[in-house]
């Protein structure tokens, strides 16, 4: 039969299924035609095929890992820092970071890109969704430019939120904790034949970290880069978000997704005690709301071809007003800066087989971001606007071809404008050996190019509050695409069916990287290398048992201690232990484990260990020095019925069980042990 | 001389043939839709019988006893069948029917009229030997049924316990509680079982279904191509041209012995695998025509 008959058919079956009110089995269901629900796009590729080494947090772990927030789910990636500038402002960087807005890491929703201009940073603050939203996580490990573009340049987190269709009436959830914790979520949905929707609504509320009423552990308040480290009390987070999401299927073939949210976030930023009589960011409040619309479309092509089209736009706009001191006066000011940024992306993308063991996807995009920021600084300097648009173009192909059944090469590349005048070309090849159907060996090589940053162009003279207001004048000219080089081996294992073994072992080079010079300026200079192993360990110790294990150990150098030596001072150690201050910034090993278990009859629990290794924060001084971080967490959940059809759960999740305090990449944020409980019902 | 011999045997062989053929089979073919399905099994019919019958095709809608006279009638589908059984005496050979529908059949034939039957489900014997050779390490088999298909899960649940297989049956009795059915079937299954049931598979609910099991990296195993391309692992089926090319068997076989075989399962079958699912849920499937010679082989040879 071909398509067309078929189509006739399903039209007609539908018709008949609709009016036959009776549902007895007939022919029909064993003949009509059905729509194409696992297709190219939905399907992931399985480790043992994919290019890249890839971690992937799925749901279940989510749960497990009893985290209220996303930044924390990057815990269980083995070589990923996550830490803490305020309470509220966490950054994830694969590989150690160079400062707290960890550019160097593409961060995608359902293909949205939500690293954002001016400082090329992700605000993991004001993402419109909530953890519960996340269906799973995929973590790229190594440069993904070839498929995910420019400052995909350690690696690229796409967060995959749950189905439209997931959900089928109603649940709320309160979350009560210390440190302010105060949580409540009502997410509904409705699952149809032809369009399923769902929409999430959520405050979420904390303290952040508490005002330290003592010394940090292992730290003396006399230490040299702040006089004082007893204040951080402003760092609470109020944020309200809404997000929906719905899918049309009006046929077999084609699938409509529209997504929309907004987050509204209020952050308590700034400090009390940083350089007294100068300091240009007091305490206050950071207004953000943050908010897209997305759209996509999936046609289903004969012989399983499929063609992709997204279109989203995203548009944040935050504002911030303070007082400022300066010369050892207080100016009531108000200084206020506002800072608006828009993005529109279309990206379409044909997947399709060329030949029985040969697999080709690619497309082209456009993006355009617009950043608009505003100033007045009071007397200090006049008001101040910029606004610039930056258009940026790609072209991307990447073949999977099975040149023999247990042999696959991966092959892609990506050509891209940059929108600041440059052309990156992005390839990268991997092989895939199955030594056996249960072994896999992989061998790849990868480029991968950050674009400079608009700040780094264009840096402010001053920077008051939060906000970075790029500057009006290109006073870091001449500024290139950084360069990432990767070579990885991957060796997985499936032992049996209840374990697994990833494996990789990388090398890779920064070249061309970006750092502040002796003469205030961001040039490109900076060298590096990194090299490591990495593994995880997955086993199932029965159905309802489960454990994930993941360690990372790496050791690296760079130019540093030259380019200090000429003169560079920004390069400076923090101490006279460390000599090269970019290597002495990234933990030489770090872990994490995951233990979960079902207990029945409702109850189960869980707990999480989290190990890193000492490390000095690249930009801040030997006060916000890393000792080493050991964390417990645990998880106990009962489930209940309450009445009716509702189902209930009581969860208790406590971190730091031990209290084995620690300090975070600023060193006022000690992390102690506190809990929350959370109380949801589903209908 | 000898070879003249041999031409005059063939001739005679050759008019034996057309003396059958003057006197053809007269098939009355009753379709219950006009859709491709029932197009593609009335040509299917006509070129395996060729000249050896005669065939006459309507639609369920035209059939009135006092058509003329045939010496068999066939229904492709339930409406037909339903059209047909309770007004002819002709023997019937109703083809695409469930178990049950035929035994509802039988009941309303008039007395001594003769009716046979080529059900519309693989022998629950294949779809397991498809599973063993699909997946010979997934132990547990689940099943989700619904009140309509309560005889079906119990005839499976005994096969399954002869043959000594982990089948997990779970009833789902209403729509609204079929997500967090499926959701505790799914925690204890190595893999999916389909089985025709509307009220659980339907265009409706398959999406979902799909996602929900993909989700819990269980596959699922259908019934029908179409399935198989929407998202199942892999599917024993027969197409209409297999059913009508075993009817057409059935056909001389009466014409033969003027008696009907008894009521069969679907002889030839086709075995469908989505190669894409496969490969993203990590599981090593052998190729359709490969997967076929192992049922064979389980199956004793049996084409």
């Amino acid at each position: 039969m071909n398509n067309r008959q078929f189509s006739l058919l399903t039209s007609l079956c539908f018709a008949t299924t609709c009016a036959n009110a009776s549902n007895e089995v007939s022919e029909l269901d064993y003949y009509q035609e059905l729509p194409v629900v696992l297709s190219a796009s939905r399907l992931a590729q399985p480790l043992s095929e994919a290019p890249n080494a890839m971690t992937v947090i799925d749901r279940k772990m989510i749960i497990a890992s009893g985290s209220r927030t996303i930044p924390d789910l990057f815990k269980l990636v083995p070589g990923m820092y996550v830490s803490y500038y305020k309470g509220s402002q966490a950054f994830v960087s694969y590989h150690g970071t160079t400062d707290q807005y960890a550019r160097r890491m593409q961060v995608m929703i359902d293909g949205r890109s939500v690293y954002m201009p001016p400082v090329s940073t992700v605000d993991w603050a004001d993402l419109p969704i909530t953890v519960d939203d996340i269906e799973r996580i995929e973590v790229i490990r190594g440069p993904a430019a070839a498929s995910h573009g420019a400052n995909s340049t350690q690696g690229v987190i796409s967060i995959i939120t749950r189905d439209a269709g997931v959900l089928d009436g109603g649940s709320v959830a309160f979350t009560r904790g210390g440190k302010g914790i105060n949580d409540v979520t009502a997410r509904f949905g409705r699952r149809g034949e032809r369009f399923n929707h769902r929409m999430t609504l959520a405050y979420s509320a904390d303290d952040g970290y508490d005002n330290l009423l003592s010394a940090p552990p292992g730290k003396s308040i006399t230490q040299p880069q702040v006089p004082s480290l007893l204040n951080n009390s402003f760092d609470n987070n109020r944020s309200k978000l809404l997000n929906y999401h719905a899918d049309f299927l009006p046929n077999n073939v084609d699938n409509f997704e529209f997504q929309f949210g907004l987050n509204h976030d209020v952050q308590t930023v700034g400090w009390t005690d940083k350089n007294t009589g100068t300091n240009f960011n007091t305490t206050h409040e950071l207004f953000s709301d943050a908010s897209f619309i997305q759209l996509g479309w999936v046609h289903q092509l004969a012989g399983d071809s499929e063609l992709q089209l997204r279109y989203y736009h995203i548009h944040h706009n935050k504002w911030e007003r303070l007082p400022y001191y300066i010369g050892g006066s207080f100016n009531a000011g108000p200084i206020t800066q506002s800072l608006t940024t828009g993005r529109d992306e279309i990206e379409a993308q044909h997947t399709l087989h060329t030949a029985p063991n040969n697999r080709l996807v690619y497309g082209a995009a456009w993006r355009k971001d617009d950043i608009d920021g505003n100033a007045t600084y009071d007397n200090l300097l006049p008001a101040y606007s910029f606004a610039t648009a930056r258009n940026e173009y790609r072209i991307f192909a990447h073949d999977e071809w099975r040149i023999t059944q247990s042999l696959l090469l991966n092959t892609g590349g990506m050509y891209e404008k940059d929108g600041m005048g440059n052309t990156n070309t992005s390839p990268r090849i991997a092989l895939n050996l199955h030594l056996s159907p249960r072994r896999t060996l992989r061998v790849g090589t990868s480029i991968a190019y950050r674009t400079p940053a608009l700040v780094e162009a264009q840096f402010p003279s001053v920077q008051p509050g939060e906000l970075f207001i790029p500057g009006p004048t290109v006073n870091s000219p001449g500024l290139r695409p950084e360069r990432m080089q990767s070579q990885e081996i991957g060796y997985l294992e499936h032992m049996d069916a209840t374990s697994s073994l990833d494996l990789r072992v990388f090398s890779e080079q920064l070249s061309d990287g970006i750092y502040w010079n002796a003469a205030n300026m961001f040039v490109n200079g900076m060298h590096t290398q990194r090299d490591g192993v990495e593994i995880t360990f997955k086993h199932a110790l029965n159905n309802d048992s489960h454990l994930t294990l993941n360690l990372a150990h790496q050791a690296g150098n760079s130019n540093a201690p030259a380019l200090l030596a000429a003169g560079n001072t920004s390069l400076q150690p923090a101490s006279s232990s460390i000599i090269d201050s970019y290597s002495g910034s990234i933990p030489r090993s770090s872990a994490s484990a995951l233990y979960s278990q079902d207990m029945g009859d409702g109850f189960s629990y869980s707990a999480a260990y989290y190990f890193q290794d000492a490390l000095q924060p690249f930009d801040r001084g030997s006060a916000d020095y890393q000792p080493v971080q050991r964390r417990m967490d645990v998880r106990l959940a009962q489930a209940f019925h309450p009445w009716g059809g509702i189902k209930g759960e009581v969860a208790l999740v406590i971190q730091n069980l031990f209290d084995q305090r620690y300090t975070e990449y600023v060193a006022n944020n000690v992390f102690d042990r506190h809990g929350h409980l959370t109380l949801r019902f589903n209908w | 001389m000898f070879t003249r011999l041999r031409i005059a045997f063939l001739h005679l062989f050759f008019l034996c043939s057309v003396a059958s053929a003057a006197e053809p089979l007269h098939i009355t073919l009753v379709l219950s839709d006009d859709t491709p399905l029932y197009q593609s099994f009335a040509d299917s019919l006509s070129q395996n019988l060729n000249a050896q019958a005669k065939i006459v095709v309507m639609q369920a809608e035209a059939f009135t006893a006092a058509e003329p006279k045939a010496d068999l009638i066939v229904t492709v589908g339930i409406k037909a069948a339903n059209q047909v059984a309770p007004q002819s005496n002709t023997p019937l050979l109703a083809t695409l029917v469930t178990l049950d529908q035929h035994a509802k059949l039988s009941r309303q034939r008039p007395k001594g009229a003769s009716l046979s039957a080529i059900f519309l489900n693989q022998p629950f014997d294949r779809q397991l030997a498809l599973l063993r050779a699909a997946l010979p390490d997934s132990a547990r088999i689940g099943l989700l049924y619904s009140a309509e298909t309560r005889s079906n899960a119990d005839e499976l649940k005994n096969k399954a316990a002869q043959q000594g297989v982990d089948l997990i049956a779970r009833l789902s009795l209403s729509g609204e509680s079929l997500h967090d059915d499926l959701e505790a079937l799914l925690d204890r299954s190595d893999v999916l079982l389909a089985i025709p049931d509307s009220n659980i598979y339907n265009s409706n609910t398959l999406r979902n279904i799909l996602l929900q099991s993909y989700r819990h990296d269980v596959p699922l195993v259908g019934y029908s191509q179409s399935l198989v391309r929407a998202g199942a692992l892999c599917a024993v089926y027969s197409t209409p041209e297999q059913i009508a090319a075993q009817a057409s068997a059935m056909a001389l076989q009466f014409a033969k012995n003027k008696s009907l075989p008894a009521p069969q399962h679907p002889k030839l079958f086709s075995i469908e695998v989505n190669a894409d699912v496969a490969r993203s849920m990590g599981i090593t499937l052998p190729s359709a025509e490969l997967l076929r010679i192992k049922i064979d082989k389980m199956q004793g040879g049996m084409p």
